[in-house]
């Protein structure tokens, strides 16, 4: 069946093959970029969302589902940060990505939202953010502009999205 | 040397498939693939005890995961 | 389940949900299972109790193994399981030599004294009983968006034999998670000390209460071995509803790889009324000679799987395995299960088909011209060294109580048939290859 090999020789092949694949796998970090342009208007399933209607306020815009897991723990987040900033001019809106609303009447249930939600089964909204994982959130200034991202939700990402929350209310409105 | 062939030939041929595919789905349409029974080792409690069981009676073994060492297969 | 044979594996469990688990739960190396998942609850314990009865026809092996699993998903996604598996086993195992048409005597192993094989009967060697305890850990965390990482302990010890080992694994995400690169190492070193000691290779067994030495077919109270196993994963998801992985896998053992309670036959070629009988010593005793194996053995496995959601929710999951090694052994592995959802309960059919070649010097019995020449260098009649297939029937139950708490239960058969050569003379009236049937048996609770 198999000649015999040299284990020596096996080994150093199998070394470089997963050598070669790491150089390969290191590649890429997509990093995020913002946009100088005020965002104007998003298709939100059947709806639009005008970002002009939330002019002078910071708005966190999040993309989410019933089925991803850290979403679970980001709600409660936003329910506490949309309490604590609100007078401050924070609004949060949720967009749910969910096909079948039922998942996310139960996830509702479960884990009451005291933010704005809106539903969005095609996903065009997802689409048009090029949201890159779940669950995903923008930051956009009193100005309109989107400043930050967030892809994904723990403890660490926490601290540091509320650090970009905090500095965005402490802008003014520019224009 | 012949099957350390077809393996670099599997890992390079993986390489380009992954690179350059359309394959997959956006990550909000992963409702279906997030379902518990969806998971490549859905039940890895049984998995074990199969891996148990055909170990003891079989020439083979692992694949799935990890076989022989770090399980402790004797 | 012979003693040489036995296996642990890094189970674990997921219970209803969580995701991470899943990932995590793939065994100690856990390249497994992808994450494209889900809901892990953070911050809780999931438990998993389940038992294993496994019953071979004949009154052969026994075993009972019920399972512990304990996993905790953090705040960060950081997954950590730890396992308890017990398990015992009583009964008899084949000892390799072949039937004959006259009663047969062999030593036990532990040179306590001798058990009787009535003519026509397979030999077997009851004396096994055994009781196991193998506990692991297991750790798997995200290092960021892109990796993930993963390491285990394992041991497990039993009255004779000790394994210990450790494993590690990285797991790296590319085109937005759809596709996953897994890397796995894993170390582990076993060491067996029978009663009654190593058997040395090709000996002849010592016959009990005759001029035989015992001592003198012994090698050295215990032996090991190191088992190295470096793995390569790709996971793709292929769209909404399929995901498909393929594994290729190295595995290098070296050390003791014989089994210690296995011989042979030799069998009598010279023309006459014993014909194809076992040949005698000079006490007009049987000959036996314990077996002997490579002290290494390198394995090489290709491992597909592909699962996909149909729109009612059934799942359907196939896999193919192929293996190769250098002892001259390869199979075939095909997997087919069919996860049929009613309401909160499924049931789940379960196919398995195993095929596999003989070891080079997998021999069922050694001919006197073999054994006068002595240059044999290795042999085994270990039938599971054999040509061999295997069919696995099974159905499996399971109730969902709510999200948290399932129920479950399984029944398998499995079938194994051998095959290969069949003798001359008196042999040719034995049954060399009996077909070996288990019956599987699983409960689980999860919650």
């Amino acid at each position: 069946m198999v000649e015999t090999i040299d284990k020596g020789v096996l080994m150093k092949k199998v070394i470089w093959l997963v050598g070669l694949l790491f150089i390969y796998v290191s590649s890429s970090f997509a990093q995020v970029e913002s946009t100088s342009a005020p965002l104007v208007e998003l298709p939100v399933g059947k709806d639009k969302l005008i970002f002009s209607d939330y002019r002078g306020k910071v708005i966190l815009l999040d993309f989410w589902a019933s089925w991803c897991g850290p979403c679970r723990q980001s709600f409660p987040w936003m329910n506490d940060v949309q309490a604590r900033y609100a007078d401050q001019g924070l609004v949060v809106i949720a967009v749910n990505l969910d096909q079948d609303k039922q998942g996310a009447d139960e996830f509702l249930r479960d884990i009451p939202a005291t933010f704005k939600i809106v539903y969005d089964p095609e996903g065009t909204s997802a689409e048009q953010m090029d949201v890159m994982g779940m669950p995903m959130s923008y930051l956009i200034d009193r100005d309109g502009i989107l400043r930050h991202r967030l892809i994904g939700f723990n403890s660490r990402k926490k601290i540091q999205h509320e650090d970009h929350i905090r500095a965005l209310l402490d802008e003014t409105v520019r224009k | 040397m012949r099957f350390l062939r077809l393996a670099f030939v599997i890992v390079l041929g993986s390489i380009v498939l992954s690179a350059c595919s359309e394959l997959g789905v956006k990550p909000w349409e992963r409702d279906v693939l997030a379902r518990p029974e969806m998971q490549l080792i859905h039940d890895p409690v049984e998995a074990g005890l199969d891996d148990h069981i055909y170990f003891s009676k079989e020439a083979s073994s692992g694949g799935r995961g990890f076989g022989g060492g770090g399980c402790g297969c004797n | 389940m012979q003693l040489i044979n036995r296996k642990k594996s890094g189970v674990r469990k997921i219970k209803k949900i969580a995701p991470a688990l899943a990932a995590a739960s793939c065994s100690l190396l856990s390249v497994a299972s992808s994450d494209v998942l889900a809901r892990g609850e953070a911050g809780t314990w999931d438990f998993e109790v389940a038992s294993l009865f496994y019953s071979e026809a004949d009154d052969r092996v026994m075993a009972a193994e019920p399972v512990f699993s304990a996993s905790k998903t953090f705040e960060d996604g950081e997954v950590l399981n730890l396992k308890a598996v017990f398990d015992t086993l009583t009964g008899a195992s084949p000892n390799g030599a072949t039937p004959s048409a006259a009663p047969q005597t062999f030593t036990k192993p532990s040179g306590n004294g001798t058990y009787a094989i009535a003519a026509g009967d397979a030999p077997i060697d009851d004396t096994f009983q055994d009781t196991r305890v193998a506990l692991s850990a297991s750790w798997l965390a995200p290092i960021n968006r892109d990796w993930e990482y993963n390491a285990a302990f394992y041991g497990s010890k039993e009255y004779d034999y000790l394994s210990i080992g450790t494993s590690g694994g990285l797991k790296r995400y590319l085109n937005s998670k759809n596709t996953a690169l897994n890397f796995g190492l894993s170390f582990s070193f076993d060491n067996i000390e029978p009663e009654g000691d190593i058997a040395k290779p090709l000996v002849e067994m010592a016959h009990l209460g005759t001029s035989d030495s015992f001592d003198s077919t012994r090698d050295g109270s215990s032996d090991s071995k190191t088992i190295i196993d470096a793995l390569f994963g790709v996971t793709q998801v292929i769209n909404r509803n399929t995901i498909m992985q393929f594994n290729y896998s190295l595995s290098l053992s070296d050390g003791y790889l014989t089994d210690p309670f296995k011989i042979l036959s030799v069998i009598d070629e010279t023309a006459g009324a014993n014909f194809g009988g076992n040949l005698l010593d000079g006490n007009g005793n049987n000959i036996y000679l314990h077996e002997a194996r490579p002290d290494s053995r390198m394995k090489h496995s290709l491992y597909w799987q592909t699962k996909y959601a149909l729109s009612n929710g059934d799942v359907i999951d196939g896999s193919y395995r192929f293996m190769l090694d250098d002892w001259g052994i390869n199979s075939h592995t095909f997997d087919f299960r069919y996860r049929w959802q009613l309401g909160s309960s499924y049931l789940e059919p379960h196919l398995r088909y195993y095929m596999q070649s003989e070891a080079d010097f997998y021999k069922r019995y050694i001919t006197e011209t073999e054994y006068l020449a002595g240059n044999l260098q290795e042999a085994t009649a270990d039938y599971r060294l054999g040509d061999l297939d295997g069919m696995t029937v099974g159905l499996k139950y399971g109730h969902k109580l709510d999200n948290d708490t399932e129920f479950n239960m399984r029944v398998e058969y499995y079938l194994q048939t051998s095959a290969g050569d069949e003798g001359f003379g008196l042999l040719k009236d034995q049954d060399l290859y009996p077909d070996t049937r288990a019956l599987i048996f699983q409960i689980g609770y999860s919650f």
